[in-house]
């Protein structure tokens, strides 16, 4: 394989990364303060959907990541209404989220367009870059680990995912952290939606996330729900990711013929040690879906 | 609450739910510009217009029952399988590999046997990874469940893609299964795959509800749900239990995996579980985790999901898709309703 390829390589994993990082941010601000994160396949898919439209009818590719952000922030608060308000059962009304982005949105898709399958193609000026969600993501990443290391909302939102009656014993309640926590998980998981609608493809198409969700929680986890370390686990899963989609069937010097499907496994497998306790120790906030 | 009464309102709320999705999702085709009247007459036509499509209704009828039960039965001791999907692809591929491979000289009783007992083994020795680490190490069933159905996917895609292709076929699959494992399908629908399958669940079901109920086995899966403690005084591990209710229900994959290949597709193919694992999920939740319901609601889901597909050619306005938005907001009510009634009664 020539450099020119391994450099192109690279870059196609950064930016499949990115958007696995941003969502892997959102479900660690919801997961530190206590809420399991099941709905970020949801939330992604209502972003980029979102963006996609918002963007085609104002021929704006900014404005449609606001309005990706912004709808990300409503579907968190209805998931913090299902789960904090109403105390139901979080796995369950994180896969409600799912089901409802899975059904809905081709509802409304055939209704606006004529089609299930995606939103009308984008112009290249109704886009963005696609350094820009690299960017971005970092830049989200760093933000997220000076909150959590350095700020009071960072510090309280940890606590209430690991010791709510501290907070209470200081007068503040640890649900109103929450409902902040579940809000931004929704913005954040929808700004990574909409990054991957608006930069990295042209528009919304059908279930297009492709489970990235459910990837990002998995870098969270393998990341042990620190910022630095589920960006690094986000990395793995993308790079793993492009190697098997564009080293497929590709012969490497000494290696062979790359078996791509196993390749993109690894970091699952990786996952599942570290939970079952064979692979160094990944600690869950305490009151992880105990939290209402 | 007694008994008879808490039997009255789950069935209640699960009634409700049904009203309150149907009506949603017909408030949904309103606003598109479709007739709610005509979308119901859609469906109810697609599910039993013709004996092809109840074929297929007693065909998906099977394979939720099937799936459902893989979700109720850890329910019962308060852990949940979200796994369905890759434990359905890996019974599936049991069933395909066995079909495929294994001599044609069997007699068919013993070939399907095989087929089936090997599919649901592998399932649930799939499951039993996710069940294990649960049970035994206390890391987190949902996300060792959600790590096994992408391993599940890869590994089949490489099987298939990279080891077991069939030679003839353009499309990522395996070559089809001896004529001594094809399921006998009933000569009333018309070639639909309705088969003895469905009879099959419809007995793990019965089963499910015997062992619950009637036995030991049942008395100490109560215990367990209800206080742990009780379970370790009386002398046993309730890891166990939870493991051996995870696994086997998991293992009821293995039928649904199995059904897909010797009643219908008649070769392992990638991505034949198409969801079904996972719809498994909202079955158990409105069937209130209980035998009999998951019966009821896995046959309520067949008529809306093989309903709903005639919406793509029979309405210009709204598709199939209405079909998951509406399994969403029953699933939805059923999680919301009873504290929201909790809340009207305080208030009041």
């Amino acid at each position: 394989m020539a450099l020119i390829e391994i450099s192109e390589l690279f870059l196609s994993g950064l930016r499949f990364s990115a958007p696995l990082i941003l969502a892997a941010m959102a479900g660690l601000y919801s997961e530190r303060s206590g809420v399991v994160q099941l709905a970020l396949e949801g939330f992604m898919l209502f972003g980029a959907f979102v963006a996609g439209t918002a963007a085609y009818y104002t021929s704006d590719g900014p404005a449609g990541i606001m309005a990706a952000v912004l709808f990300g922030a409503l579907a968190g608060i209805f998931y913090g209404f299902l789960v904090i308000k109403l105390r139901a059962d979080q796995i369950v009304a994180g896969t409600v989220i799912n089901m409802l982005a899975w059904g809905g949105i081709p509802v409304v898709c055939k209704n606006l367009f004529d089609s299930t399958a995606g939103t009308p193609t984008l112009e290249l000026s109704q886009r963005l870059p696609s350094w820009f969600p690299i960017v971005i993501a970092f830049a989200v990443v760093l933000i997220t680990a000076w909150i959590f290391k350095q700020t009071a909302f960072g510090l309280r939102l940890s606590v209430a995912g690991e010791k709510p009656e501290a907070l209470e014993a200081v007068g503040v309640n640890p649900r109103n952290l929450r409902w902040a926590a579940v809000m931004i998980a929704g913005a954040l998981a929808g700004l990574a939606g909409g990054l991957l609608s608006v930069c990295l493809s042209a528009g919304y198409s059908r279930n297009m996330t492709a489970g990235r969700g459910f990837m990002a929680l998995a870098a969270l986890i393998l990341g042990k729900w620190k910022p630095w370390p589920a960006f690094l686990g986000c990395l793995l899963f993308g790079f793993c990711e492009v190697v098997q989609l564009k080293a497929q069937g590709v012969a490497i010097p000494f290696v062979g013929v790359l078996p791509g499907q196993l390749i993109q496994v690894v970091p699952y497998v990786v996952t599942l040690a570290l939970i079952a306790g064979l692979v160094g120790v990944s600690r869950a906030p305490a009151k992880l879906g105990h939290s209402s | 609450m007694t008994g008879w009464s808490r039997f009255v309102s789950e069935i209640l709320l699960a009634a409700l739910a049904l009203v309150i999705g149907l009506s949603l999702g017909g408030w949904l085709a309103y606003a598109a510009g479709e007739s709610p009247w005509r979308v119901i007459e859609i469906i109810v036509t697609g599910a039993f217009g013709s004996g092809y499509d109840r074929g297929m209704v007693i065909y998906f009828a099977g394979i939720l029952i099937a799936t459902g039960l893989a979700v109720a039965l850890p329910f019962q001791v308060g852990v949940f399988n979200i796994g369905g999907e890759g434990q359905t692809l890996m019974g599936a591929l049991a069933a395909g590999v066995i079909g495929a491979y294994a001599p044609e000289s069997w007699p068919h009783w013993a070939a399907v046997s095989a087929a089936f007992v090997g599919a649901v083994l592998t399932a649930g020795l799939w499951g039993s990874i996710a069940g294990g680490i649960r049970a035994f190490r206390g890391g987190h069933e949902v996300i060792g469940s959600i790590m096994l159905n992408f391993i599940a996917a890869g590994i089949t895609g490489w099987l298939v893609v990279g080891k077991l292709q069939a030679p003839d076929s353009q499309n990522p699959e395996m070559k089809v299964i001896g004529e001594v494992f094809k399921l006998h399908r009933f000569g009333a629908y018309n070639g639909a795959p309705a088969t003895t399958a469905a009879l099959v669940a419809l007995i793990m079901a019965f089963l499910f509800w015997l062992v619950l109920e009637k036995t030991p086995a049942g008395l100490r899966i109560k215990t367990v749900r209800q206080s742990p403690d009780a379970a370790v005084v009386a002398g046993y591990d309730p890891a166990k239990v939870r493991f051996w209710a995870f696994t086997s229900g998991a293992a009821m994959c293995g039928l649904a995996g199995a059904v897909m290949v010797l009643g219908e597709s008649w070769r392992f193919r990638l991505e034949i579980s198409d969801g079904f694992g996972f719809l498994g999920i909202p079955v158990a939740l409105l069937g209130r985790g209980r035998p009999l319901g998951v019966v009821v609601s896995a046959i309520l889901f067949a008529v809306l999901h093989h309903g709903a597909s005639s919406l793509d050619i029979e309405s210009t306005k709204v598709g199939r898709d209405l079909a998951q938005v509406i399994e969403a907001v029953v699933v939805l009510s059923v999680i919301s309703l009873p504290p929201m009634v909790r809340g009207l009664r305080k208030w009041l």
